[in-house]
């Protein structure tokens, strides 16, 4: 088992939970996603963002809109769906229960 | 000094150095080699080259007109690595990958769609979604479209389906779907290099169960290219098929009216014309045309519809215009069945009457039959020519020219006088109808000394309608008496049916004598007997029997 697969399992996850949240109060599209998501150091490129954005989309937890931009191609405005807001809110209690789960077994198992 | 190219990404066009395009190339290939779900493939590939078109755009300045090598390192900065793009369920999938690269590369060059350009639209943009689509000039299919518009208006039908078929290109894949991949050398080169690449790449990794995974896939892609090529072949005939219809339906409903006149009779003006004279009413002839008209064509353009939803492998839902079509359809056969079983109960009656015609001098012993010059037919009517009575109708403002009267003539063993008698008849709602359309019947017969002189056509009015309305003449010629044909007589007495030597036979300027019930031909060496001339009859055809063949009873010679 390789530490890097593990990682990336987790990340994976996790950065679904994070682009849902991020778009739970605001249309946005991908260039704005990923800029707060470099700022919290959770993704350093691009490029894992795009194929997660179709595939949220194509689970049917995102749609989006095509919005005319002033300095360039159209931009893809991504919104949560009614069932994306539900899958959301089912996340984050799972979230917040791992999150006290893995604090918990963190400190007894502190050395 | 370096060389630029310009490439599409996106539908923006962008000068970028040649070997930086290399580099780019390289890069969206690898990126593209992450994903194996088709579709999924080509959004996400659709997007991030959305995002490189934006990322160009920022980096071309007015002093920086193109994308070099470092932009692409950048780019690269940016968006990341090739893995990256790479989600944990495309990883076991990841080793397969560089075999697949063949077939990805097949089905992009493929994912060229048609689409309706709006944006260089003039009417709905078909013409130049069709030029991006074959690569030709918009302006080309401008001139198809309207040489075809000439032609019977198929134009108008064609454009109208694709209308409703073919969707518009809203959003911006949508465009570079429309806009695909140009042919042109760079992509053939591209192309070429591929397929090199994988060959190498396939007999360094070939081992045998991967073997027989290949040629798996390859007869599966094999049998599909076959199904989608022979669904091709239907996509082209249903549609070339339905346009030659659609044309043809044209010629038939229009005739000379159709603005290239093409074929068609030239004694018939269309079918609104027969529509008018032959159903009842005053003014019934539009509804009944209309509703003809789209019971013909709805399912022509149901089949070309198809077609072209074939051919240009369209799914999307059209059924409310699929059922608007049902809807208007069945109307229109329920108008049109109306309107015939009203016609038909104007066909109830059938009534026949025999007028008697005095003669000028019955008594001569000779009668010279001839035909009045025919001026709203020909004299001389080809019995090859005849598509049927249709042809030999006529309309004009208040009556109707019917070109058939029939002509028979009898040889009696009496002696005594020539007789001559019409017989009219006609249908009707009622009898006393029938017998109106009858007595309106104008077919006038001239006698003069010893020739009679019949008209090539009847007559009636308008009004009327045809009603099966139909004049046969019956001369009875006694015994040793000399029938002549005169002028014209071969417009009226002909054979329309395949007897051989009736049609060779042309009877003007020859003389019969009437001898027992048969008709010797005076003058000719032969002994051919003629029983009785009938025009091409409905009943009744001359039959020529030789000298040894046992006479039939005439039944005529009881009348």
């Amino acid at each position: 088992m390789k530490v890097e697969n593990t990682k990336a399992q987790m990340r994976k996850g996790i950065l679904e939970y994070c682009i849902l949240t991020i778009l739970s109060n605001k249309e946005a599209y991908p260039s704005e996603i990923i800029s707060e998501m470099k700022e919290a150091k959770l993704i350093v490129v691009e490029g894992t963002l795009y194929p997660l954005l179709t595939r949220l989309k194509n689970a049917e937890l995102l749609h989006y809109k095509w919005v005319e931009s002033v300095s360039g191609p159209p931009r893809k405005y991504y919104s949560l769906t009614e069932a994306g807001a539900e899958f959301l809110k089912e996340l984050k209690n799972t979230w917040t229960e791992l999150l006290t789960a893995v604090q918990q077994i963190s400190k007894t198992h502190q050395k | 000094m370096n060389k630029t190219i310009s490439i599409n990404i996106s539908g923006f066009v962008f000068n970028i150095e040649e070997q930086a395009y290399e580099h780019l190339k390289q890069y969206l290939d690898k990126i593209r080699n992450n994903f194996n779900n088709e579709e999924e493939r080509d959004e996400i590939m659709a997007d991030i080259e959305l995002r490189i078109a934006e990322l160009f755009q920022e980096k071309i300045a007015p002093n920086k007109e193109v994308i070099v090598d470092e932009d692409i390192v950048q780019i690269q900065d940016i968006l990341g690595l090739p893995e990256d793009f790479a989600s944990d369920e495309d990883e076991k999938y990841h080793t397969e990958s560089d075999e697949k690269t063949t077939n990805d590369q097949n089905q992009t060059t493929k994912s060229k769609r048609l689409f309706r350009d709006t944006d260089n639209a003039t009417f709905a943009g078909i013409c130049s979604g069709l030029g991006y689509y074959f690569n030709v000039d918009r302006v080309v299919f401008r001139i198809i479209f309207i040489l075809l518009f000439i032609l019977f208006g198929t134009g108008v039908l064609l454009y109208i389906i694709l209308w409703l078929v073919v969707p518009e290109a809203k959003t911006t894949s949508d465009k570079i779907e429309m806009k695909g991949g140009a042919v042109n050398v760079e992509s053939i080169k591209e192309h070429v290099s591929n397929i090199k690449q994988t060959i190498s790449d396939k007999s360094k990794s070939a081992n045998v169960s991967e073997k027989v995974r290949g040629v798996v896939d390859k007869s599966v892609v094999v049998g599909l290219s076959v199904f989608q090529a022979v669904s091709k072949v239907f996509g082209v005939g249903f549609t070339i098929g339905g346009i030659f219809m659609f044309v043809f339906l044209m010629i038939i409903l229009f005739g000379n009216s159709g603005i290239i006149p093409f074929i068609g009779p030239d004694r018939i003006d269309g079918i609104p014309m027969l529509i008018e004279i032959i159903y009842p009413g005053q003014e019934p002839s539009l509804l009944i045309f209309i509703s003809l008209i789209l019971v013909l064509t709805i399912p022509i353009i149901a089949l070309v519809t198809l077609g072209v939803r074939i051919l240009f492998n369209y799914r999307q839902n059209i059924k409310i215009v699929a059922w608007t079509f049902a809807i208007v359809w069945s109307v229109a056969i329920g108008i049109l069945f109306a309107y015939n079983v009203q016609l038909a109960s104007n066909f109830k009656s059938d009534k026949q009457i025999r007028y008697s015609m005095p003669l000028e001098n019955a008594g001569s012993d000779e009668l010279i039959i001839s035909v009045m010059e025919d001026d709203q037919f020909s004299n001389h009517i080809d019995p090859y020519d005849n598509w049927g009575a249709a042809e030999l109708v006529k309309v004009d403002e208040e009556f109707i020219y019917f070109g058939l009267p029939q002509l028979k003539i009898i040889a009696i063993q009496d002696t005594g006088d020539f007789r001559v008698s019409i017989i009219k008849e006609s249908h009707g709602a009622t009898t006393s109808e029938a017998i109106n359309n009858i007595e309106r019947i104008d077919y006038p017969i001239i006698s003069k000394g010893n020739k009679l002189f019949l008209s090539p056509y009847l007559k009636m009015p308008k009004e009327d309608k045809l009603r099966a309305q139909y004049v046969r003449v019956e001369i009875l010629v006694p015994r040793g008496k000399i029938v002549k044909f005169g002028e014209n007589i071969d417009r009226v007495l002909r054979h329309l049916d395949d007897e051989p030597i009736p049609y060779a036979t042309h009877y003007e300027g020859t003389e019969w004598i009437s001898l027992r019930t048969n008709f010797y031909k005076k003058g000719s060496g032969d002994y051919n007997l003629y029983k009785t001339f009938v025009t091409n009859g409905d009943e009744l055809i001359d039959k020529i029997l030789d000298g040894r063949t046992e006479e039939e009873p005439d039944e005529q010679e009881e009348d």
